[in-house]
């Protein structure tokens, strides 16, 4: 199943959203991001927007059985 | 054993502040811990070292990619063409990506084994304490997962034991950071999980470094 690109986006920006504004997020060589820098990274579809979208993604499919554990 | 760690922007600086501990524990249990750090990160001190110390263990922290690892200056000291470097040693690499090509480079020149990232490794940190990076609670559980696989090398646990106890502190933590009333926990949270999924090994499952 083919999934939209501006609809992962917007999942992810949301996601971004929740989160307290004073979160930093420090990302290997790509260097180190606000909350509203990766938001802005997302919507521009960088290498590291990208990158956090995969975290995001990772995290959407992980939890799930995670929760089933506890 | 060899610690490496860069220290020239504020993801080093908390890999650097979090790995002192595992520099004394691994003193503390008698082991010789040579020490490359900052602007004295290069190959040519590295292969210097391994010659005079033999080591049985290598510690990198700091920046890479799938190919290399990278010094203070952010370029390439050790890439796939070099190594050999890691021949007969047991490595574990906090560095972005380096499990994907690195990894299997260093096993096919001989090394033991190679702990490392298939992806890039996430610090999710709370920036009041930028400069005091080991009072930020929001930075520790991410970096705990990792020491962990340090601490149980060191206890003589096999590579395979040690990744599994790093997976099982990152699933105890991630439970934590869901029941959490923290407000910056969901940032701990996704970065562990990222990690977490990012960490793996090549090489010899059963290679000590004891």
């Amino acid at each position: 199943m083919e999934i939209d690109v501006n609809y992962l986006k917007n999942l992810v920006k949301a996601r971004l959203l929740a989160m307290p504004p004073d979160i930093s997020f420090s990302v290997g060589n790509f260097g180190d991001y606000t909350r509203n820098e990766l938001i802005e990274q997302v919507e521009q579809g960088t290498e590291i927007g990208k990158a956090t979208i995969d975290m995001q993604l990772a995290f959407i499919r992980k939890m799930p059985g995670i929760l089933n554990t506890q | 054993m060899i610690v490496i760690r860069t220290n020239h922007d504020i993801a080093t600086s908390y890999l650097f502040a979090f790995s002192e501990e595992l520099i004394k524990e691994a003193e503390n249990k008698g082991f010789k811990v040579a020490r490359i750090e900052g602007i004295n990160v290069s190959e040519t001190n590295l292969r210097s070292r391994i010659k005079n110390k033999k080591p049985s263990f290598i510690f990198f922290n700091g920046h890479g990619s799938d190919t290399s690892l990278f010094n203070n200056q952010e370029q390439e000291f050790i890439n796939v063409d070099s190594a050999d470097v890691f021949k007969e040693i047991v490595t574990y690499a906090i560095a972005c990506n380096c499990l994907v090509k690195l990894g299997p480079a260093a096993i096919e020149n001989g090394g033991y084994s190679f702990i490392g990232y298939k992806n890039p490794f996430w610090i999710a940190r709370d920036h009041k304490y930028e400069a005091t990076p080991l009072k930020d609670k929001i930075a520790r559980p991410i970096m705990e997962c990792s020491n962990i696989i340090v601490k149980s090398l060191l206890k003589g646990n096999t590579v395979e034991q040690s990744v599994k106890k790093s997976h099982e502190n990152a699933k105890e933590s991630i439970l934590s950071l869901i029941n959490s009333k923290e407000p910056l926990a969901p940032a701990s949270l996704q970065a562990l999980v990222a990690n977490d999924s990012a960490l793996d090994f090549k090489g010899d499952a059963s290679a000590k470094i004891m």
